[in-house]
């Protein structure tokens, strides 16, 4: 059973603890592939990391799994003295690789600066390109892109993707936005105060969590037992279950039975609250108003 | 052996201490550095002990052994170049935590693992990421080892500093004396400019590594016990017999009065002038060792202009307020890292005694503490500068010592040690009912 496993898996880690109770007996099989590591500030994604790495050893407990890693810290690991190009040569990148690996970066101007003259979005950038050219069979990246204004984030996650895809290197990271791991991960780890909540899948995490709190890694949902599905929706339900935002239909309706008491137009959700409870729905746009009479309904 | 034979050696054994000082403190203060609240002051005061543990003190009480030593050449410079090592390690600890390597752990990491495992390359990188903090570190302690003179006088150990001591109080002309002393200052200097150049090539961003094991613990607790505690526990054992005696007659009293008002007065001086400073060059100095800068303000006061003055506290004042400075001046850094804390700052927005005492009182009381003792334990530049009738009490003791192991002098050794360390327990005692009486 663990033989088959260790070829599927990176890593096996079996009751592994790091103090003071950051990571508590964890075991874990990390694929290959991309997983994510999700969970709140504290749960120990940056402890978990750190061990995959090599950084820090386990206090109990034992990791399997040898892999080469290249990795990226949170703070960034950028060696001062070095300019982005020298940073990049060390890692074992050739002169023309450099110069793709700058450019797709955005860091084709800034090759002979320092880490001292870059912005934090600079260095972060710098931090996943040296891993990127160090052509390691695993990346492991403890939030990377943090500092990277969002817009132009994506553009960065393509070029690691076409890394990982180009490479067949595997890649694990950590973050806080559940769009990076909706867009980029194909498994997803949760953790929660230095315990594994779930591991598997992230489309099956995404459409069915077991619990509110799992639901809630995804960010907002809404959570209802079968006796709240059958007052707010109209519908029967085995059991406990989450509506995604774009499940929920949230519409006005002069003869619907349930009145705003207050709405709030979020962009792509909208939060509306409904008898004393909110609801997380996709809206059309900004048209529910207070004391307006709305109708609640399951998209198909 | 000629002055500059001895020059030679001392350059030699200072060049080998400062080198392992280097290597040991970049553990040990990886490792300091990641410890907080009572576990950090432990090891802290663990870890200056045999920094402010007196010479005189360690070398009283292993004088058997180095008796036993002395037919061993070898065996002798050995343990004489341990125990200055174990002395200064300390220094350099200290000049590591305030020069951090600009290298993060992670970026430490990120290279072992990222990078071609070549012997040069790494060595190319350890060399241009290291920052000053190793070059400072080798060189304070490198510039205190070469000018180290009583534990070398003590223990009888062939020295520049021993030679130049004996021919100055044996009579020989200060002129002459100097003239003797300018192959060590000329090295003293090279020394000085080189961490100059030093101190120009830093400036870049820096941040704590917290690296190393229960090996570093090991060390300062090995380190403590054989300079500090084991001494201090022979001298204790053996001053149980003399404490009868010297309670009847007790023939210091005049001696520690003058080595307090003296260690007193120079503490406010360079604590005064240094904890508010950064001027680095007022350090240079006193850097050249006890016995050059004794020698040197000898040669001030006998100027026609300031002879009248010869003959007064003052030249003694003066020379200590130099040696305490390099120390005052990184007490002084040390404090104002702390002054930086936003939670210092709301501390005293707040306006709480109890706080104040905590965050403000007791760090600069422990900074003067420390530039107090540093003083009192003096001995090199009370015995050529001291007036008349304020002769020190370690320049009484020094002398002494070199009768061998008494239990009266052991009782008068221990007596005098204490001293400071009373005044300074007196003191915090004094500051903590101040602060209570306050209530928040």
């Amino acid at each position: 059973m663990h033989a088959a496993m260790a070829v599927e898996n990176l890593w096996q880690l079996e009751s592994v603890s790091l103090a003071p109770a950051r990571l508590r007996g964890i075991t874990l099989g990390i694929p290959r592939g991309v997983t994510a590591l999700l969970g709140w500030s504290g749960a120990g994604k940056t402890s978990l990391l750190n061990l995959l790495a090599g950084f820090e050893n386990p206090d109990a407990g034992k990791i399997n799994g040898s892999a080469k890693v290249a990795w990226v810290p949170q703070n960034g690991g950028l060696w001062p003295h070095c300019t982005a190009r020298e940073h990049l040569k060390i890692a074992g990148c050739a002169d023309a690789k450099s110069d793709g690996l700058l450019r797709a970066f955005d860091l084709a101007e800034k090759a002979d600066a320092r880490p001292g003259e870059l912005s934090e979005g600079e260095q972060s950038r710098l931090a996943v390109a040296r891993a990127l050219a160090a052509e390691s069979e695993v990346l492991v990246m403890d939030e990377p892109l943090v500092h990277v204004d969002p817009a132009r984030a994506g553009k960065y996650w393509r070029a690691i993707r076409e890394h990982v895809v180009a490479t067949g290197a595997s890649l694990i990271f950590s973050t806080h936005e559940p769009e990076a791991v909706l867009s980029e991960a194909e498994h997803v780890i949760c953790l929660r105060d230095g315990r594994v909540l779930h591991a598997g899948k992230v489309g099956e995490l995404y459409a069915n969590p077991a619990t509110e709190e799992l639901m809630e890694c995804f960010g907002p949902g809404n959570w209802l037992t079968p006796e709240e599905a059958r007052l707010w929706l109209g519908i029967e339900i085995a059991a406990a279950r989450c509506f995604r935002p774009e499940q929920l239909a949230i519409e006005p309706c002069e003869s619907g039975s349930f009145v705003i008491e207050s709405a709030r137009f979020c962009g792509s959700i909208a939060q509306a609250q409904i008898g004393g409870r909110t609801f997380f729905h996709r809206p059309a746009g900004a048209s529910l108003r207070e004391n307006m009479s709305v109708k609640i309904g399951v998209r198909a | 052996m000629s002055i500059a034979a001895q020059t030679a050696s001392a350059l030699v054994r200072a060049a080998i201490i400062g080198g392992v000082a280097v290597v040991i403190s970049g553990g040990l203060a990886g490792r300091l550095g990641g410890l907080r609240g009572r576990a950090k002051s432990i090891a802290w005061a663990l870890l200056l002990a045999p920094f402010l543990t007196p010479s005189l003190l360690i070398s009283y009480a292993y004088s058997k052994l180095v008796i036993a030593l002395v037919a061993s050449p070898w065996s002798h410079q050995a343990l004489y170049a341990a125990v200055l090592l174990l002395k200064l390690v300390p220094v350099a600890v200290i000049a590591r935590t305030l020069l951090p390597s600009p290298l993060s752990a992670e970026a430490r990491h990120a290279f072992r693992t990222l990078a071609a495992p070549s012997f040069s390359t790494r060595i190319r990188f350890d060399m241009r990421g290291s920052g000053p903090g190793p070059w400072f570190a080798g060189g304070l302690v490198f510039l205190i080892a070469f000018a180290d003179f009583e534990l070398a006088s003590l223990w009888s150990i062939k020295s520049w500093t021993v030679a130049i001591f004996d021919a100055q109080t044996g009579g020989m002309h200060w002129r002459e004396s100097l003239r003797l002393a300018a192959l060590p200052l000329a090295i003293q200097v090279a020394v000085l400019a080189f961490l100059a150049t030093r101190t120009r090539r830093s400036g870049v961003a820096s941040s704590r590594i917290r690296t190393g094991g229960n090996t570093a613990f090991c060390y300062i607790g090995v380190a403590a016990i054989v300079v500090t505690a084991l001494p201090l526990a022979l001298l204790a054992v053996q001053a149980v017999a003399g404490f009868r005696v010297i309670a009847a007659t007790f023939v210091l009293t005049h001696e520690i009065v003058a080595s307090v008002l003296f260690a007193f007065a120079s503490a406010v001086i360079a604590g005064g002038w240094a904890f508010r400073r950064t001027l680095a060059a007022t350090a240079l100095p006193g850097l050249l060792g006890s016995l050059v800068v004794a020698l040197l303000v000898l040669a001030i006061f006998q100027t026609p202009l300031v002879r009248p003055a010869y003959d007064t506290p003052l030249p003694l004042l003066l020379a200590l307020v130099i040696i305490l400075l390099p120390m005052a001046l990184l007490l002084g850094a040390l404090l104002r890292m702390r002054q930086m804390s936003p939670m210092r700052h709301i501390a005293r927005q707040l306006g709480s005694r109890k706080l104040a005492w905590a965050l403000d009182w007791q760090p600069r009381l422990a900074a003067f503490g420390l530039l107090f003792c540093w003083a009192y334990f003096d001995f090199t530049a009370a015995s050529i500068l001291a007036p008349v009738g304020m002769t020190p009490v370690f320049v009484r003791l020094h002398n002494l010592a070199h009768y061998g192991q008494t239990a009266v002098l052991s009782a008068m050794m221990l007596a005098a040690f204490l001293v400071p360390v009373v005044l300074l327990l007196l003191t915090v005692a004094a500051g903590r009912i101040y602060a209570r009486r306050d209530g928040r």
